[in-house]
């Protein structure tokens, strides 16, 4: 049989049958009984709702309903049920009858459908006319003369008697024809004609309709549904019939299908046995001769092996891998003695078992069993093979091993290497007797060819070995160290290239000679006597040496001498070996040059000139000649740069560099700091500060004028200027930095000269700097030395002492009484001000702590200032607080006024008012000191919990003679008076002063005229004379 | 090889035998399934109270019972531009909920700005009309559907157009597939709008409160003009749920509408555009009262800008009377108690 002609009739008997049973399966399940019967539902409640429909309309009719709406609905459902009954497949098959059946009672549906229609139109004009009829025959009878009006009431009569059902619908037509005919005045007219049409149209739509009612409840759609129902249940009979059949048939062929099934079942199985049998028989004919073609190939493949390989660690495995893949075996080993343990040890495997613990095996016998024969084969070097482990004398445990992994047999075959026994192949096969003579001949030569490739392995091994060190040698010799080999008596025996490149002379010139050819002459025979002797008696010499080219160039040499010994000691050879350090030594040099010297310009750097500088110095200082420092900047130098490019910008440095030098003596250093700064060294002027002053202006001048001259870069001309710093120096007094600072200050100052400008360093502004620094020194040591202090001056509201406002003075031990307003600056730039502020608060409250002791200055409060930074510190609330609460003071009245200017309030005015309204519930008053001075806005003062401002003393000053001023302290009064603050005049000190601010509402103040600020130990003394002073007015009014 | 040829040769057949017996057992499995019971038959989508002593019924409170899913998706579909064919019309563009579901213009205009030739009616309700359309062509609202879809001068698409474009859009795609087995189709997009539509009842109106027995839900004036309503005999169309909407009916009953120097559209002829029977020109489907007071201009053609006109000509056509002015205000009185409620606000 062929496969396509086979595969090609089973297609088509399968698609046939497929075919067949689905078409069977169809026609079987035509009827559904479950549509069956929901169709039979469907049948009934048409049937049911038809005569529904009927009932509507006579209802409609004799108005027992008034709505449509039961009608509609009625309808709507029977179509939904028509639809659903489509549904079945009965309805939808080429059935003639039922088709017939279905299209008659549609058919009388509509028809029906059409009457209800007319039904429902026309029964509406007819209930309209009903109800309006008798409505136009009363407004008729109204206007009509008397016999009319008779008539009208007849006809009204009349027409609803006929719409009652009692007829006479005809007599009722002539009487309103005869009524039409008749004439009738104009405003009775109209409304004749309306009662008239209207009863018209009752009589003609009460005829019409009585006409439609039998038509459509005729019973003609009844008995169609009973029709449609009796067709379709002799329908549904006769599928079921057709059906059935359908259904047997596919039973039967279900069984046809299921008994084949069983048969081809066990014909397949007949079928495959017998095929087996044969396979089986001619497997085995065919696998012994596989088995040893594999064997050939393993051995041929080990062999192209041993070829490719170089040492027994891969090919140990390989052997084994091919005994199992290629030939045949189930499992193949190789051991190898371990001299150690005295074992033979695994060392390759392949096959299973993996792990070959079991099979450390002894070398030296003593052990039974497969120890024994791996041994005999390994010691005796011959093969043993054991054909069947089955039966075979072997030892018991061995015997259970072999047949565990199934093996059937196994040969140890031994591998020797260099003549003497060195390892043991040993292999398993699956069958018994698997070790035929052939197969035997293939291993032992797989074993003779292993050891053949060992032995090579050695003998190639020991081949590399030697020209390796024999390379190793001509490489060491041929380095590009200059070697000499003499004899004992230093007669050149061999050169290499590197002695011909350093010395030039060939090998042919040297040999034969001594390295005398080469002496320069430079050492002494000291130095060579020294050589000898330490070469003599260490066998060693190294050192650096001068020795001559042959060109007559000497040159130094690094030379290492070694001494060549024979086996008594005497030496034989004397090994030199030297390398020209001539280039080392240049680059020493160069290394010193580019570490000292700026790389464009050449000139010394930074690093030297700290050098020259310093020995300057040195110099000056014993010589006390003076010298100078020349800082060159140039100007514009930036905008070269940037516009033209760097290299343009070398170009300049490097010809500036040049113009430099050639201004000055050789003596003089000239150095680059770095971009576009140079400093010029002058030494050894004159003894004289003026001289030597004028000597470095007039190098300056030089150098201003050089550069001042056009520059050619790169064909086009440049105009360059310079701003030059110069500091002189003499001695070591003052430091190098500082000696450079100085200079690079007086250049500064140069530049914002203008360009093109030379400057010294001038000495008082440098003083001035000193001693401000000295100052600042001093104020940090002011407070612990206890040098600060306070002052007090009252201060009067009505005359009367009501506090006191406290000032900061410095006793210096030096410079005696220093005012606030030279060190205060200093101490808030410094940030002193933040302790010595602690301190005044802190002075202050012990103070008004001692008053509120005594009864007389219980009443006195006491002010003080507070500097921005203090106030402007995050805990400044706190440290208030705690000060308060350390001195024990009234918490209610503290007595404490803090003075603020306006500047600092405006700074910060959130935070401000935050830490003043804080303040404040802890009694303290705040005061706004110098005001009118500065922006003085009445929006910012009324935010501010303020209690009191104080007018500044230069407003109060010139009261009495500027009336500007005088305006503006009214101005400041009246406004305080509309906040509710208090006013302080500050400096009042004459009685004019006081007088004016009397008049105008101020009646606090502070000033001379009053008291002067005073220690505290004057400060009773000075509330005395205040209480003198007012008694002597009082009792000496002006 | 020779043993290649040894393959069991009967191998495929017996399982092909095998697969036969068990595709049979299969069919017959599935021709007993236990789940192949059939589904109860739909009932009605409405019924009506038809024993009512009044001809007008109030409207059911409760929300009809309609998928919830069919709902929300109709929704989206009836605000969806992409059912015009230049994407700038969609069914709210005529029928806007917010002003009484129509757009209070007398024709409507469809894509390109193209005028329509009647009225749009109010979509409120719709789903008691017992046909649609002025002339009644349609007989049910999926039907209805089809109509300004493909009328050129309304969306002037088509069906397959349509589709494509929805089909673009992938929450389409996925709203479809979880309500519908078959996806995106036309007879979905119908069936999606009209539940949507079948939504949109304005249930409690103050007439209908007054039907239930709340007497002071309406005033005296009201009262009178309902029964002006009844007794003039308009109640004699303007029955039932929808007060309307449940039959056909000539437009000129006692008096002829349509004057003789005026041309006929064949939107004025009526069912006649449909029966082509003599008896059904003018003839139109009345038209349901409900939110009357919202729907303005009136009529099939849109000519009757305010309520008062139309009683008066509806009076003068339909009845043969003139109506008093005073008559005519208490019956305007009457309709502005059918406003109801969409969705518990009031219309």
């Amino acid at each position: 049989m062929k496969p396509g002609r086979f595969s090609s009739r089973q297609a088509s008997i399968v698609f046939a049958s497929t075919v067949f049973l689905v078409f069977l399966f169809l026609n079987a399940r035509v009827i559904d009984p479950f549509q069956h019967q929901r169709t039979l539902e469907d049948l009934d409640e048409i049937s049911t709702l038809d005569s529904q429909i009927d009932e509507q309309v006579v209802k409609l009719r004799y108005r027992l309903l008034n709505n449509y709406d039961g009608l509609v609905a009625a309808e709507n459902d029977l179509k939904l049920r028509r639809d659903d009954l489509k549904k079945n497949k009965l309805f939808q098959q080429e059935d003639q009858r039922i088709r017939q059946a279905v299209r008659q009672w549609e058919q009388a549906m509509a028809r029906k459908e059409v009457l209800i229609e007319q039904f429902k139109s026309h029964n509406a004009i007819l209930n309209n006319s009903l109800s309006y009829f008798p409505r136009t025959i009363e407004e008729a009878v109204r206007l009509a003369p008397s016999g009319l009006k008779e008539d009208l009431q007849t006809l009204l009569r009349d027409v609803l008697m006929v719409h009652a059902g009692a007829g006479g619908g005809d007599a009722v037509a002539s009487e309103i024809k005869r009524l039409e005919a008749a004439s009738y005045p104009p405003e009775l007219r109209r409304i004749m004609e309306h009662a008239l049409q209207h009863a018209t149209y009752i009589l003609e739509y009460e005829k019409e309709l009585d006409g439609l009612i039998p038509k459509i409840t005729s019973g003609e759609t009844h008995l169609l549904d009973e029709n449609l129902t009796t067709t379709y249940e002799q329908s549904f009979d006769h599928a079921l019939k057709i059906a059935n059949y359908y259904r047997f048939l596919l039973f039967l062929s279900a069984l046809w299908l299921l008994s084949y099934a069983i048969y081809s079942f066990f014909r397949l199985k007949e079928n495959s046995r017998r095929l087996y049998a044969d396979i089986i028989e001619r497997m085995i004919l065919e696998a012994r001769n596989e088995r040893l073609t594999k064997l050939y190939k393993a051995l041929s493949e080990i062999n192209q092996a041993i070829v490719r390989m170089d040492d027994e660690t891969s090919l140990f495995p390989l052997v084994c891998r091919m005994a199992v893949d290629f030939g045949g075996m189930k499992m193949a080993w190789i051991g190898r003695l371990n001299e150690d343990k005295g074992l033979i040890e695994p060392v390759a495997n392949c096959g299973e078992p993996r792990h070959l613990d079991c099979l450390l095996i002894s070398s030296n016998g003593g052990m039974a069993g497969e120890c024994e024969r791996t041994n005999a084969a390994f010691r005796e070097n011959r093969n043993v093979i054991t054909h069947r482990f089955e039966s075979d004398e072997i030892e018991a445990s061995r015997r259970e091993w072999a047949l565990r992994h199934g093996f059937g047999s196994g040969g140890v075959f031994p591998i020797s290497r260099a003549g003497k026994p060195f390892a043991v192949l040993s292999v398993y096969h699956a069958y018994p007797d698997a070790f035929d003579d052939e197969m035997i001949g293939l291993l032992s030569e797989m074993s003779r060819d292993i050891s053949f490739a060992l032995d090579n392995f050695d003998r190639e091994s020991e081949r590399k070995r030697i020209e390796q060190d024999l390379r190793i040698a001509a490489t060491a010799f041929e380095t590009q160290e200059g070697i000499v080999i003499t004899d004992q008596n230093s007669r050149i025996l061999r050169v290499n290239r590197a002695f011909t490149n350093l010395t030039g002379y060939s090998a042919a010139e040297a040999i034969g000679r001594t390295p005398a050819i080469l002496k320069s002459g430079r050492q002494d025979d000291v130095f060579y006597r020294n050589l000898w002797e330490t070469l003599i008696r260490d066998k060693y010499w190294q050192g650096e040496l001068w020795n001559r080219r042959k060109n007559g160039e000497a040159y130094p040499e690094w030379l290492t001498i070694t001494a060549v010994t024979n086996e008594e000691g005497q030496v034989t050879h004397y090994v030199g070996a030297f390398s020209d350090i001539s280039i080392r030594k240049a680059a020493d040099d160069k290394i010193h040059q580019l570490a000292f010297h700026d790389p464009l310009t050449n000139l010394p750097n930074r690093s030297l000139l700290r050098e020259r500088l310093l020995q300057a110095m040195a110099s000056s200082a014993r010589s006390q000649h003076r010298g100078a420092l020349l800082f060159i900047d140039l100007d514009n130098f930036k905008t070269l740069n940037d516009t033209r490019g760097h290299d343009v910008g070398d170009l300049l440095l490097i010809e500036i560099s040049k113009r430099l030098q050639n201004c000055v003596r050789d003596i003089d250093t000239v150095a680059r700091l770095g971009g576009d700064e140079f400093i010029v060294m002058l030494e050894d002027l004159s003894e004289e500060d003026q001289q030597a002053a004028a000597v470095a202006r007039d190098i300056g001048e030089k150098i201003l004028a050089a550069i001042n001259r056009p520059f050619d870069l790169q064909g086009s001309e440049y105009h360059g200027s310079s701003s030059i710093g110069i500091s002189l120096f003499c001695g070591e007094g003052i430091g190098m930095y500082d000696l450079l600072k100085h200079a690079d200050t007086a250049m500064y100052q140069a530049k914002s000269a203008g360009h093109n400008v030379l400057r010294f360093f001038d000495p008082d502004t440098q003083a001035q700097l000193e001693m401000r620094a000295a100052l600042v020194d001093d104020l940090r040591q002011a407070l612990p030395l206890g040098q600060l202090e306070l002052y007090y001056q009252i201060q009067v509201d009505d005359q009367r002492a009501v506090g006191a406002e406290a000032f900061l003075r410095w006793r210096h031990p030096e410079r005696g009484m220093i005012l606030p307003m030279e060190f205060i600056p200093l101490a808030e730039e410094t940030g002193l001000i933040v302790p010595i502020g602690a301190w005044i608060l802190h002075m202050a409250c012990e103070q008004l702590k001692t008053w509120q002791t005594d009864p007389q200055t219980r009443h006195l409060h006491l002010a003080i200032n507070i500097s921005a930074r203090q106030f402007r510190q995050p805990d400044f609330v706190a440290q208030v607080l705690e000060v308060l609460k350390k001195t024990g003071l009234d918490p209610l009245d503290p007595g404490l006024e803090l003075e603020l200017t306006e500047s600092l309030v405006l700074h910060d005015i959130d935070d401000s008012i935050k830490k003043m309204q804080l303040l404040r519930t802890a009694g303290i008053h705040f005061s706004l000191d110098d005001f009118g001075t500065g922006q003085s806005s009445l929006s910012y003062l009324k935010r501010l919990p303020l209690n009191q401002i104080k007018i500044d003393q230069s407003f109060v000053r010139d009261v009495a003679t500027d009336p500007n001023d005088a305006v503006i302290i009214r101005t400041i009064i009246g406004m305080a008076e509309n906040l509710g603050l208090n006013v302080m005049a500050e400096g009042v000190e004459t009685e004019q002063q006081r007088d004016f601010l009397e008049r105008n509402g101020c009646h606090t103040h502070q000033g001379y005229l009053f008291a002067r600020p005073v220690p505290i130990e004057e400060f009773r003394d000075s509330l005395a004379q205040l209480q003198d002073w007012r008694r002597g007015r009082d009792s000496n009014p002006r | 090889m020779e043993h290649m040829d040894i393959s069991p040769p009967t191998s495929p057949l017996w399982i092909k035998v095998v697969l036969g017996a068990m595709l049979l057992t299969c069919l017959y499995a599935w021709e007993f399934w236990p789940s192949k019971l059939p589904s109860v038959p739909p009932s009605p989508h409405y019924s009506v109270l038809t024993n009512s002593r009044e001809p007008i019924t109030p409207l059911p409170l409760e929300p009809p019972d309609l998928d919830q899913g069919k709902v929300a998706l109709g929704k989206k579909l009836f605000n969806e531009l992409k059912l015009s064919h230049d994407n700038t019309i969609a069914c709210a563009s005529c029928h806007q909920l917010d002003h009484g579901g129509v757009d209070a213009k007398k024709y409507s205009r469809g894509i390109y700005g193209q005028l329509g030739n009647i009225n749009a009616p109010t979509v409120y309700n719709s789903g008691y009309n017992f046909r649609q359309f002025w002339n009644g062509r349609a007989a049910t609202l999926e039907q209805q559907v089809d109509g300004p879809v493909n009328n050129p001068v309304e969306m002037g698409s088509n069906w397959t157009e349509v589709i494509s474009k929805l089909q673009k859009d992938p929450s389409y795609a996925i709203k479809f597939a979880n309500i519908y087995p078959d996806g995106i189709t036309a007879e979905n997009i119908r069936d999606a709008i009209a539940t949507f539509e079948r939504s949109l009842i304005t249930p409690n109106s103050r007439f209908d409160k007054f039907l239930r027995g709340d007497t002071k839900a309406i005033t005296p004036k009201e009262f009178a003009g309902y029964q002006l309503f009844k007794g003039y005999g308009c109640i004699s169309c303007h029955q039932g749920s929808n007060i309307g909407g449940n039959l056909y009916e000539k437009l000129g009953i006692m008096r002829p509408y349509f004057k003789e120097n005026r041309p006929l559209t064949e939107a004025d002829m009526g069912r006649y555009a449909i029966t082509r029977n003599l008896e059904d020109m003018h003839v139109f489907k009345v038209p349901g009262l409900r939110n009357i007071a919202l729907t303005a201009p009136y009529l099939h053609d849109g000519s009757v800008p305010t309520l008062e006109q139309v009683v008066r000509i509806m009076g003068e056509h339909q009845l043969g009377v003139d109506l008093p002015t005073e008559d005519i205000s208490e019956i305007v009185a009457f309709l502005k108690t059918l406003t109801g409620e969409y969705g518990g606000n009031p219309l």
